[in-house]
């Protein structure tokens, strides 16, 4: 610090008199103050009228005119000319204007003193004078005026920066008054500021409208495109909202590259099968980790399946959240994201962020919308009269003659009755009611979001089913008024309540002879034709009525200790509670079987989970860049339990629900399970000016899936960024690029999928007693000795985004590998088990690209087109696993190839002599065996992926158009379902380019009827292992339409409303496509496809 | 405010310490499971250990709920086999490739069984905690399961390895262990369990019982005298069975034959409750016809057999019925008469009384005492309604032995197919019945092919 006050002759260097120049200009500043106030009251204009006088006199008169105190180095004042002055209440800075006229000085005012310097310091320097510096003090806030704490504030040119403490204050010392400021702070567009002599500013950042700056929810904490090292996709509420979707996860499908969803039934509450790059595990788990607000959240049903074996395939826990209660859903995906979640972060990781209130007024949202849903495609199946021909054809091929009791169909039936049963059985149309409500608002220190919402649904099936969530959620913020204490509370409970039949009809709807009798026999009963006819009707009889129940509840508190220091302590408690009835009444059985009674299923099941995380985060400005730092633990308990009961000897139908009238009740199912699991993590970032970004992240944990001494596991990552385009040289030549961003990760997470307690030397009870007593079994063989399996990931990414992000580009290629894989080692059943669970040194391998590619076409006043692709095409690889020959994997895996293939017998056509499906017999024993001729190698996968989103605004009118594309090979109808064409079973009308008479050239072989004929036997081979089971299953598909109206404020103004839209949306509209089955998404011709949804509705806001 | 800071700083700091210990991380044991050592802390749960085994072998299809007598009986002529499963086809064709999955299902059943087993005695051993009369009981049981597993594992398959603990690294690469010490392991473990055991039946809490559903000392001794007599010592077959024979007052033969398989059965030595509430009996779901045997388990009664019953008896009456469908009657093993019932009415029967006698029958002949050998064997026929016999001479007094052993035993525990091959005829009557596909060395089964793919020491038996 080197001031000098005028009016205090001579200067001389040296610390004493340094120190005693401080303790005068404290003297000086305290004296400059009082001055200040007085002068306040007499004004601040000069009048003075002097001629050729030296400036310190006019310095001297303007002080005591205004009261200002004027600071200015004294060799500086030796150096001007004299001035003549003529004014009358002419302002200071008038004054001071006139007179540095023809000076090389300038001034500023700050909090009554004028500070005087040189223009040129350079020249003061050189010439041993130090120029006059000043602090500058600011303060920074939000559009609202909230104050942002920890925004960055640096000095453009220099090294120099600070960031904002908590109030949103800044002080920076050493500048001369007259330099940049650029302030920033994520997730707000930047601001730069001429300080022009300002030495107090306020400065209101604006919500960034730059896609690079939109906040991304990470693992604790937040980001954005811009600033992150990792692989993080977004898919926001806007984007949810635009679906008429029951479950979030089926508005991921085809947004997110590297993300595959696949629904793998259409039933509501029916599964998803969700799996990020590709396959990591060969016999555990590949789900990824899903987190709400902080809280783990199951990926697999809680539920045993004894109720619901036959249908929902599989199911998914997710069904029970409400798609609207949803803020933003991050995918993360490289090991720098994943990586703070270590063993569980192997698959990658789902973060569902739920909506918060915001400040402001209180507001009504309201949205309602009606649906209808049909299945998306029909099979062509033979019609009576060609169903009959294919009949008798196989029974003239076979050299057998039809009877009452081989051939009911053609012999009892009356073969001119035809029914379309799948227009019978899932022809129909779902109605959908979908009605939210929420109101929110707040004042700056306490927000507030209450909402509630219903969905309905029923079904394509014949009949009255349908499913029904309500839920409804809470979510509190509140700030201290110093803005230190923050404090959220989050409450989101929800009901959901599904009526569904006990099987899925979707098989019989493509089998059922088409010439089949009546439903109903004359009395109204189910027409079994005495045991001949399979009515599907039957199955109907069965019922499943799932409740489950789901409370969230999270609260974060936090405290800010310093400017740098923050304490954070993060909780939440999850109650998932699921009660199931699965009833089989005796009518639903054919009387074939000879059934006594009919039977049901009660189920019970449950997942309680709290979880607690302390952390502390550290924030500094460091060399000018921004260092983070953050160490956090967790502490995690889940306590699951699951029952099911089987009730039998009913003496009616109609009390199957009651548990009390059944005659014998067994529970088949008890399992309990306690898991509990702790860690310590930390993440270091560290941004050098937004140019340089550096992330590393450890994580150590402890499972008590794992023996003990084999409980605790490290993980951890590195990440860097290089923000290319900030570098002058790409300034200069390439000016168009406005983003250019180089980033690398590598890293390890772990995975611990597999069942509680396994490394215990245990008995369970067996699934009935004996003797009235439960009997006990030694469940497996004694390891405690296996542990983590362990995932390595590498990852590279190049973002590049034009003119002003009109164009944006991203490039990424990653590499997975996963090894000490978690399997059931296989032994010999001598051992009394055939597995004991341990690490083999197999290793897989997921690569692959991914793209997204985002460009505004038209940006003009009333029309806005935007578009954007992504596209991912991953490849799996099993890289060693030793002594695959003699293991049970043997004829699954072939090292070198994916784990998606399926060994099978190379198909080669229909003999034209014989008229049956051939393969190539390898071993050459002249005829088909297993496993020595499986030599063809299929793999069902996806070769590559994507989406493909168009959105067109024109004045009030909002059109989305997203096409899913998926390149990918599965099984066809041959895999599995029919029986061999002329059997009992309808067939779809492929089966008419059948082989008739040798020498024939035929794409199918010749019909038959008799289950040992070698049609037959060649038909089994296709079905369970032919490479002919399988085929292209690629599609394109106009995943969801969204049509937009919204109203004018001007019109809005009249309803006293903030926003007021109509819009008609559609899911899985147009699908094409070459499959040969249902549907080509979930590939499953016995389950339910995915539903084609169109739905009309309106949204409000008061 | 402050007091918050101090609060949360306390929190903060006492949560991240806790963090350094792994005793979180520990869980309490799980309620659903019992670690090994609880389990034989206790009488009630070291019984249930036992208990587990037989509810194990009554769950869904195994070699005890009615594998053993559905594949040997396809393999012997006892079945006609319909099946639209090539791999119970190859049972019938006697033509089972080592990779059929019924064959490594049932060695896996009862290497289970042995497991179980194993692993009770290892539990009891030098064990202070069980009272000594239950683990005395405990053992005998135990034992008896060994030693009934291995009665089938060996006369099934041949050689085949000896597991008598529960250590997997070492069992893992045992070899094949020569059947005639097979034999000897499963003789000194019943003699041990006829010791250990008493006279009387008990329930699940070791009180004595009326139902015969745990093997008490005399099953041991029926199982013995069964051994013997496959193991050619005659004295200790007629020993042991007159040693069951002589409980007249717990056992008598069956007059009523269609109580022999009632849970009240006068005949029964060890039988096995049903543990499935909806298929209480797997032998009578697999074998009544309701239509034309097709699918699955198409199987019905060889007419062979059916047409050599002789004229009167009651067992072609009582045990045998047959649908016509289209004009073709096809006939089925009706012993078990309810596949699904409430409250079972029917036990698995596995020893009953009139094999003892049959035992001792043959064993006396063949050991030169034709004529308290006829009396046994006219006790049977006796029951069966038929006339009493009178055979001078060995060998065709053996043949009515065996003749009489197949109507009695016909769908029961594979009896015909055993013995066929002890008595050394399954070639001459199998090659007729069977031709062309019969073979001398399809009397054994093949030891499954991913037991060689697992333990390196294991070989195949010849022609497989």
């Amino acid at each position: 610090m080197q001031l000098t006050a005028i009016l205090r002759p001579g200067s001389c260097p040296g610390r004493a008199q340094q120190i005693i120049r401080v303790m005068k200009l404290s003297a000086f500043i305290m004296l400059a103050f009082c001055l200040h106030l007085s002068a306040r009251t007499t004004g601040q204009t000069v009048t003075l009228s002097v001629k050729d006088i030296p400036m310190k006199e006019v310095f001297r008169s303007i002080q005591e005119q205004t009261g200002y105190n004027i600071l200015v180095n004294e060799s500086v004042l030796e150096k001007t000319k004299n001035v003549s002055l003529d004014v009358k209440n002419m302002t200071v800075e008038n004054v001071l204007n006139i007179c540095f006229k023809n000076e090389t000085l300038f001034y500023s005012i700050i909090n009554g003193t004028i500070i005087v310097k040189q223009k040129d310091s350079n020249k003061e320097v050189q010439s041993g004078d130090t120029p006059p510096t000043v602090d500058i003090h600011g303060h920074v806030t939000d559009s609202l005026g909230n104050p942002l704490g920890g925004a960055s504030v640096t000095v453009k040119g220099t090294k120099k920066g600070t960031s904002t403490d908590i109030h949103g204050d800044f002080v920076l010392h050493g500048l001369n008054g007259n330099e940049i400021l650029i302030i920033s702070f994520t997730g707000y567009s930047s601001k730069s500021i001429t300080l022009n002599g300002n030495n107090s500013l306020s400065v209101s950042l604006e919500h960034s409208n730059n896609p690079l700056d939109q906040v991304q929810i990470i693992a604790y904490g937040t980001t954005t495109r811009r600033l992150t090292t990792g692989d993080v996709s977004v898919v926001s509420s806007e984007e949810i909202a635009q679906q008429p979707v029951s479950n979030p996860l089926e508005a991921l499908e085809g947004r997110a590259p590297g993300l595959y969803i696949m629904q793998t039934s259409g039933f509501s509450g029916g599964g998803f099968s969700v799996n990020i790059r590709g396959l990591n595990s060969i016999s555990n788990g590949n789900n990824p980790l899903y987190i709400i607000d902080g809280i783990p959240y199951p990926s697999v049903p809680i539920a045993s399946t004894d109720a619901s074996s036959g249908i929902f395939n599989g199911g998914n826990p997710l069904n029970s959240l409400n798609p609207s209660d949803i803020e933003s859903i991050s995918i993360l995906k490289d090991a720098d994201a994943t990586s703070i979640y270590g063993s569980r972060g192997a698959n990658g990781v789902i973060l569902i962020t739920m909506k918060k209130g915001r400040a402001g007024d209180t507001r009504v949202n309201a949205a309602l919308y009606f649906g209808g849903g049909q299945i998306t495609r029909k099979m062509d199946l033979l019609n009576t009269e060609q169903y009959l021909q294919m009949r008798r054809e196989a029974f003239i091929n076979d050299k057998e003659t039809p009877d009452a009791s081989s051939a009911p169909d053609l012999i009892t039936w009356d073969t001119t009755h035809y029914t379309d049963w799948q227009k019978t059985l899932i022809g129909g149309t779902s109605h959908i009611t979908d009605a939210q409500v929420s109101l929110s608002g707040g004042s700056e220190s306490t927000q507030f979001l209450f909402g509630m919402g219903l969905h309905q649904e029923t079904s394509v099936f014949p009949g009255d089913v349908r499913s029904r969530r309500i839920s409804s959620n809470l979510n509190l913020t509140h700030t201290s008024k110093d803005k230190k204490l923050k404090f959220s509370l989050f409450g989101n409970y929800s009901s959901f309540n599904n009526n569904q039949y006990g099987t899925d009809p979707t098989t019989d709807a493509l089998t059922t002879p088409p010439d089949s009798p009546p439903i109903y026999d004359s009395a109204g009963k189910i027409n079994w034709d005495g045991g001949q006819f399979r009515n599907p009707f039957g199955s109907l009889e069965r019922r499943y009525l799932g409740n489950t129940g789901n409370l969230l509840s999270h609260a974060e508190i936090s405290y800010q200790l310093s400017s740098h220091f923050q304490i954070l302590v993060n909780g939440g408690y999850n109650d998932i509670n699921e009660q199931e009835l699965l009833t089989i009444p005796k009518s639903s059985i054919t009387p074939r079987f000879h059934i006594a009674s009919g039977h049901s299923i009660f189920s019970n099941s449950g997942l309680q989970t709290w979880i607690i995380e302390p952390q502390i985060q550290y924030k500094s400005l460091i060399g000018n860049g921004n260092l983070q730092i953050l160490i956090g633990s967790t502490f995690e308990q889940d306590i699951s339990h699951a029952q099911s009961i089987y009730a039998t000897g009913y003496s009616s139908d109609v009390l199957l629900s009651d548990m009390q009238a059944a005659s014998s009740v067994t529970p088949s199912t008890n399992n309990q399970a306690v898991y509990k699991y702790e860690a310590l993590f930390g993440r270091i970032t560290y941004n050098w000016q937004d140019r340089y970004l550096f992330n590393v992240t450890g994580r150590r944990d402890g499972s008590s899936r794992f023996g003990p001494g084999k409980q605790f596991a490290n993980f951890g990552s590195a990440g860097v960024g290089w923000i290319f385009s900030k570098t002058a040289w790409m300034q200069d030549h390439l000016p168009a690029l406005n983003f250019g961003k180089l980033r690398a990760s590598y890293g390890t997470t772990g995975n611990d999928q597999i069942g509680d307690y396994q490394y215990l030397d245990s008995y369970s009870p067996t699934s009935y007693p004996y003797l009235g007593v439960s009997g006990l079994l030694s469940t497996r063989l004694y390891n405690p000795d296996y542990s983590w399996e362990t995932n390595k990931k590498f990852e590279a990414g190049l973002e590049l985004n034009f003119w002003n992000n009109r164009i944006s580009s991203a490039f990424n290629w990653y590499q997975n590998r996963s090894s000490n894989q978690l399997v059931g080692y296989p032994v010999p059943l001598i051992t009394g088990q055939s597995s004991v669970q341990s690490n083999l040194p197999a290793i897989v391998q997921n690569t692959g690209w991914e793209f997204t590619f985002s460009v505004i076409a038209v940006k003009a006043q009333s029309f806005q087109w935007s578009s954007s692709i992504n596209l991912s095409i991953p490849k799996n690889k099993l890289i060693s696993f030793p002594n695959l020959a003699s293991s049970p994997y043997a004829n699954t895996y072939e090292v070198g190839k994916s784990l998606y293939i399926r060994k099978s017998y190379h198909y080669t056509g229909v003999d034209p002599t014989t008229g049956i499906y051939t393969f190539e017999d390898v071993n050459h024993d002249g005829m088909i065996s297993y496993p020595e001729d499986l030599t063809a190698y299929k793999e069902v996968a996806q070769n590559y992926y994507g989406g493909f989103l168009n959105s067109f605004e024109y004045r009030g009118f909002r059109l989305e158009l997203l096409f899913q594309f998926v390149k990918q090979t599965g099984p066809n109808y041959l895999f599995s379902v029919f029986n061999a064409p002329g059997m009992m079973t309808n067939q779809p009308d492929y089966v008419l380019g059948r082989w008739k008479k040798p020498g024939d050239q035929k794409p199918i072989q010749q019909y038959t009827q008799d289950y040992g004929s070698d049609a037959n036997t060649a038909y089994l081979n296709t079905q369970s292992l032919g490479d002919n089971a399988f085929g292209d299953a690629s599609f394109i598909r106009l995943k969801n339409i969204s049509l937009t109206y919204s109203f004018k404020p001007s019109v809005l103004q009249k309803f006293h409303a903030n926003l007021l839209s109509l819009f008609i949306q559609g899911q899985n509209l147009i699908t094409i496509t070459h499959y040969q089955g249902l549907d080509p998404e979930n590939e499953n011709i016995s389950i339910l496809p995915p539903l084609r949804i169109l739905s009309i509705g309106f949204r409000c806001s008061f | 405010m402050s007091n918050i800071t101090k609060t949360i700083s306390i929190l903060v700091v006492t949560i991240f310490s806790l963090c350094s210990c792994s005793k979180f991380v520990k869980v309490p044991d799980p309620t659903t499971q019992i670690v090994r050592s609880a389990v034989f802390s206790d009488d009630a749960t070291a019984t249930a250990a036992i208990l587990g085994i037989y509810s194990s072998m009554m769950q869904d299809y195994t070699m005890a709920s009615v594998y053993t007598s559905l594949f040997a009986g396809l393999s012997a002529d006892e079945l006609t086999g319909y099946s639209n499963d090539p791999n119970l086809g190859q049972f019938y064709d006697n033509a089972i490739i080592p990779s059929n999955p019924y064959i490594s299902g049932y060695w896996g059943n009862l290497y289970q069984y042995i497991y179980g087993a194993n692993s009770v005695l290892e539990g009891l051993d030098n064990n202070s905690l069980i009272s000594a009369p239950v683990k005395q009981q405990l053992i005998g049981e135990a034992k008896f399961i060994r030693a009934f597993s291995y009665f089938y594992l060996t006369n099934l398959f041949g050689d085949v390895p000896l597991i008598l603990s529960t250590d997997y690294k070492k069992n893992a690469v045992a070899f094949r262990t020569p059947r005639n010490q097979i034999f000897e392991q499963i003789i000194a473990d019943l003699t041990d369990a006829r010791n250990n055991l008493i006279d009387q039946y008990l329930n699940a809490d070791n009180t004595p019982m009326q139902t015969r559903v745990r093997p008490n000392k005399w099953a041991a001794s029926a199982l013995l005298a069964r051994t013997y007599l496959f193991d050619g010592d005659w004295n200790n077959a007629i020993k042991f069975s007159t040693e069951v024979i002589n409980q007249t007052e717990t056992y008598q033969l069956s007059y009523n034959l269609d109580s022999t398989f009632l849970t009240s059965s006068p005949e029964a030595i060890w039988q096995l409750t049903p543990v499935d509430p909806l298929n209480t009996n797997y032998e009578a779901f697999v074998y009544i016809l309701t239509d034309a045997p097709a699918g699955l388990f198409g199987v019905s009664l060889s007419n062979n057999l059916v047409n050599e019953f002789e004229p009167g008896d009651q067992r072609r009456l009582h045990w045998v019925d047959s649908i016509e469908v289209t004009g073709i009657k096809y006939y089925y093993a009706y012993k078990y008469k309810l596949a699904s019932s409430p409250v079972p009415v029917e036990y698995y029967t596995i020893l009953r009384l009139s094999e003892q006698y049959l035992i001792r029958s043959e064993a006396r002949a063949r050991a030169g005492d034709l004529a308290g050998a006829t009396n046994d064997l006219n006790m049977v026929r006796n029951k069966a309604g038929l006339t009493a016999l009178g055979i001078s001479d060995l060998t065709p007094f053996l043949d009515a032995i065996q003749k009489e052993r197949r109507f009695e035993f016909f769908s029961e525990w594979g009896h015909r197919w055993l013995d066929l091959k002890r008595t050394g005829k399954a070639d001459s009557v199998l090659s007729t019945v069977k031709s062309p596909g019969w073979q001398a060395s399809d009397t054994l089964y093949p030891i499954p092919q991913s037991e060689i793919q697992n333990d390196p020491n294991l070989t195949q038996n010849p022609n497989y």
